[in-house]
């Protein structure tokens, strides 16, 4: 046992540099010697292991030393590289930065998305409580619950420690003094807010601020708006000439990311008390203690749906809650956590319209694709342009470099473009942040781009490029081997011809599928605003909040129904764009057991189907002076439908006016109306019925003018005659009903822009393999054109080969395409058809865009004097 | 030119001094012997890693030896930048130490 230790040895061998490896491992193994001689083994041994340890920090300074001589050498020859080949490096520099820029801010955008709510202390322990229903075979899922929910789930059950209630308040008029705006931001809450959200109070005691009637806390922006220098506790503003409210609070405006978002928080306390869960009109937080089995929580929910809605159906309905169960319906709750409410509710009645998780991850597929996209055509020109490295690459070996620091040396030149291009994107994308923000609907700032995730993504987005786009080239480059490539001299274009291919193959494949995506997304919403809606949204003036002028309404109409431009008018809160919707249970008169699904009930006045255009295809229209018509109704074809009913005229229909006690109205059916789209086209119509009754949210005027403004000045006049100092508000009918699909079009204008930079891109690469190709050939089409070869034979010669590549790319994208495209429109009810000529028309055109960018090295090479090309080399 | 450090000086020193048998075992015992002090055979090899690297040393594999477990010894030799580096330090030193001043207090001179 008189050798040095092994495991030493093996140390040994792995920190010293290389190049003197076996002189240090021979200079140990002669010192050991020399101590085995002297003194015993196992001191040598000793010395051998101590030894080794201590030449580590020897070795390691100098392996620092080396490595940054190398990475500066590296650097030097990439910088060299790059200013030697300026037109592959600036398309190399546009394609990436454009790619980068594209990331930043689909990355920009993601990371807000999934901000949402996380800025809350608790927020890992507030859920909401929310229902899920089956009523008459119809499922539903909502965000509400009744009034006493919140504090019964505070009793009930030890695991909550806290609830909050929210009732929305609607559009109000509010006044401080001569001031008066309109708000929406407005609800009424308990005061346990302050403990289980994090929503700081700046003034006021977050411990009593929202406990007595008529107290209201303000956000700072409101307490600026109403107040500014005023210091606002202790004053009284007023909701809608009505409800006189103290000042006892401001707080901080609610985060961007918030997904409930309100200005006004005004005490619980002060709405009147309605103490029965059937009344679906309040949003319950609860806040959780530490470690509770959620689940099992949620499984204690039935006894309590049992205890207290029980004689709620006994009360309303007549019957047992076992016996209303029993014929398949369902009545659960369920806790949904704070987090998640953002991006993953899909509930009717939500407090605010919410993301959705499918548009963030379509729009962060999209930025990874397009980033690849630059990728690739990094990869292809660093291959294409190998014959022009083969030299280097030849000598550097033959003057002892080895393949790691060949490798080293193309990774570097990657890296420097990756970091040149990421500067250059973060420019682009702070330049285009206002126009993005256009497109997303959102308000991010320049300084998001300064968070530590944002920050990591950069960084992660440099080495994806980098490392990604340069591996590959750097690989193939760095394989060649160094007695071919000297001996040959020139090589032939050919190394790595396939993969290249198959890279350009798969760069325009994704294009396409993003050029199909916007086409199809464009005819949906093409189809949706031409669509046959059952009603004329077009010339139709909306006036807002008519119910101010009070008294004065009818007036107001009647002198508006004489202005030359009028057609027609009418005077309700329901329309077939956003605006009131009402539903109880409608049943077929004495059964109240059957069909008691609730159902649209709207209230509209004698003018309604007239100033829409909607056709009654049964029956009549209501009629003012027919005293019955007040116990009359009208339905439409899908509520026929509904209670299964051949011929409605005629026939009684039921709905409770009061729970408390129980009490039914009758109504007889006079007329049906054709189905006319009340809702999204992403929806089949509902059953509907309308009742004859005073409503007055909005005053839709049927205008028949070739001068709207003119007419919207008489008519305002006219209310500010009426109604002195209050605010004027109206919206064209047809822009109200677009609103409805403003998630299509944001994601229609992102699939244009997505699919035009990913078409820019690849032509950006396209043009660079073109330039190589035509650089290649000069001799061949010098010689071709000696011999009498026309100047569009030769182009032709360029540009076959692209474009079997785009040709090739279409047939791949086409599947693709239609599966994609098929899953979004699974979304919508009506919507048009995979016709096979928008998947044509995409290819084409994709391939003109090919072949012309294609055309002009072409023709640039074709065009060129023969005579000097055949002096070249 | 650079200013060599004092563990380079002193290696590049020994190298001069134990031509032409100077390898790594020979160079190391001679600069602990000068400097009275412990060197791991780490930091020898970094000085003449770096010294190698700068051309002031230039360095040649030797047939392997079987007392070495068949391992070559790599033999160093002064090249014509090494001696002017050495050159140019020491006039550095002689020029630094010309002329200076009394100290302030009693020298002991052995």
């Amino acid at each position: 046992m008189n050798h040095p230790p092994k495991i030493a040895q093996w140390i040994l061998s792995k920190t010293s540099r290389e190049h003197n490896r076996i002189a240090v491992l021979g200079d140990f193994e002669e010192l050991f010697y020399e101590i085995v001689e002297n003194e015993k083994v196992s001191q040598a041994r000793i010395w051998y292991w101590r030894q080794s340890f201590e030449s580590i920090p020897g070795f390691a300074s100098s392996f620092i030393y080396w490595s940054h001589t190398m990475i500066k050498n590296y650097i030097k020859v990439a910088i060299r590289n790059l200013r030697k080949q300026k037109g592959y490096f600036i398309l190399n520099l546009i394609g990436l930065s454009i790619g980068m820029a594209c990331c930043l801010l689909i990355a920009l955008y993601v990371q807000h998305e999934l901000s949402f709510d996380n800025f809350h202390e608790n927020a890992d322990r507030i859920y909401r409580l929310q229902g899920s229903i089956r009523f008459g075979g119809i499922d539903g899922e909502f965000a509400v619950s009744g009034m006493p929910a919140g504090p019964a789930m505070v009793d009930d059950f030890p695991e909550v420690e806290s609830a909050v209630r929210f009732r929305t308040y609607g559009t109000t008029f509010v006044r401080y003094e001569n001031k008066i705006f309109k708000e929406n931001r407005i609800a009424f809450v308990d005061n346990s807010i302050f403990d289980v959200f994090s929503f700081p109070l700046i003034l006021g005691d977050p411990q009593a601020a929202l406990v007595y009637p008529s107290s209201v806390a303000i956000s700072e922006a409101m307490a600026d708006k109403y107040f500014g220098q005023e210091d606002p506790i202790g004053k009284t503003i007023n909701f809608d000439n009505d409800m006189d409210l103290r000042v006892t609070g401001v707080f901080k405006d609610f985060p961007d990311n918030s997904h409930m978002q309100f200005d006004f928080l005004a005490s619980f306390n002060t709405l009147p008390n309605v103490p029965i869960w059937l009344s679906f009109n309040y949003y319950t937080y609860v806040l959780l203690k530490k470690n509770v089995d959620v689940q099992a929580l949620t499984d204690k929910f039935p006894q309590m749906i049992q205890k207290y809605f029980g004689p709620e159906f006994q009360q309303f309905m007549g019957k047992s809650m076992d016996e209303v169960l029993s014929v398949g319906n369902r009545l659960d709750f369920y806790l949904k956590p704070l987090k998640t409410i953002h991006l993953y509710s899909n509930v009717d009645a939500d407090i605010a319209p919410q993301g959705d998780i499918r548009y963030v991850t379509i729009f962060s597929a999209v930025a990874i694709f397009i980033l690849i996209i630059a990728c690739v055509n990094f990869m292809n020109l660093a291959t294409a342009r190998s014959t022009k490295r083969a030299m280097e690459v030849g000598l550097r070996k033959v003057v002892g470099s080895t393949r790691l620091q060949l490798i080293a040396q193309f990774l570097t030149e990657s890296l420097i473009i990756s970091i040149l291009a990421l500067f250059i994107a973060i420019g682009l994308a702070a330049a285009a942040l206002p126009q993005f923000n256009n497109i997303s609907g959102k308000a991010l700032d320049i300084a998001l781009l300064l968070q530590p995730t944002i920050l990591l993504a950069f960084i992660s987005i440099f080495l994806f490029t980098g490392l990604g786009a340069g591996l590959y080239p750097a690989f193939f480059l760095s394989s060649f081997s160094p007695l071919s490539i000297l001996k040959e001299r020139t090589q032939s274009h050919g190394r790595g011809r396939a993969l290249r291919s198959i890279l350009v193959v798969f760069q325009f494949t994704l294009a396409i599928v993003l050029m199909i995506s916007t086409f199809i997304v464009y005819r949906q919403l093409n189809f949706i605003q031409n669509k046959n809606i059952g009603y004329d949204k077009e010339q139709v003036l909306l006036i807002k909040d008519a119910y101010i002028l009070n008294a004065q309404t009818q007036t107001f109409k009647e002198a508006i129904l004489e202005y030359s431009g009028v057609e027609n008018a009418t005077m309700t809160s329901f329309l077939p764009v956003p605006s009131s919707r009402s539903s109880s249970a409608v049943f077929p008169e004495g059964q109240t057991d059957s069909k008691t699904t609730p159902i649209q009930i709207w209230q509209i006045d004698t003018d309604y189907f007239a100033t829409l255009n909607i056709e009654i295809i049964k029956g009549r229209n209501f009629n003012k002076r027919m005293a019955s018509d007040s116990a009359s109704v009208i339905m439409n074809e899908s509520a026929v439908r509904h209670f299964e009913w051949h011929d409605p005229i005629g026939k009684k229909l039921g709905t409770f006016i009061s729970f408390n006690p129980p009490k039914q109205a009758i109504f007889t059916v006079i007329g049906v109306v054709k189905d006319f789209h009340f809702q999204s086209l992403r929806n089949q119509v509902e059953p509907m019925v309308m009742f004859l009754n005073e409503s007055n949210g909005y005053l839709a005027i049927k205008m028949k003018t070739n001068n709207i403004p003119d007419l919207v000045d008489k008519i305002r006049a006219l209310w500010d005659e009426l109604a002195p100092n209050q605010p004027f508000e109206y919206s064209f009918m047809d822009d109200s009903f677009d609103s409805v699909y403003r998630v299509e079009m944001r994601s229609g204008r992102l699939f244009t822009i997505a699919a035009s930079m990913a078409i820019i891109i690849g032509c950006l690469g396209l043009l660079g393999l073109a330039a190589f190709t035509a650089e290649q050939k000069t001799k061949e089409i010098g010689i071709r054109k000696v011999l009498g070869a026309s100047v569009g034979s030769v182009i032709l010669l360029l540009s076959r080969s692209f474009t079997k590549w785009v040709v090739v790319a279409s047939v791949i994208s086409f599947p693709l395409a239609w599966y994609l495209m098929r899953k979004w429109l699974d979304g919508f009810a009506f919507r048009v058809d995979l016709e096979i000529w928008v998947f044509l028309a995409a290819g084409l055109l994709t391939l003109v865009i090919a072949i012309l960018t294609v055309a002009i090295q072409a023709v640039k090479a074709a065009l060129a004097n023969p005579a000097r090309s055949l002096k070249y080399e | 030119m650079k200013v060599l450090t004092r563990p380079e000086e002193l290696v590049l020193l020994a190298a001069w001094r134990l031509q032409p048998d100077a390898y790594g075992v020979t160079i190391r015992k001679y600069v602990m012997e000068m400097s009275q002090a412990r060197w791991s055979v780490g930091a020898i090899y970094d000085a003449l890693d770096r010294l190698s690297l700068w051309g002031m040393l230039s360095s040649v594999q030797a047939d392997p030896t079987p007392e070495r477990g068949g391992r070559s010894k790599k033999y160093f030799a002064l090249t014509r930048d090494g001696y002017e580096a050495l050159v140019k330090l020491k006039n550095m030193h002689e020029s630094m130490w010309q002329d200076l001043p009394d100290p302030g207090f009693s020298m002991q001179t052995k």
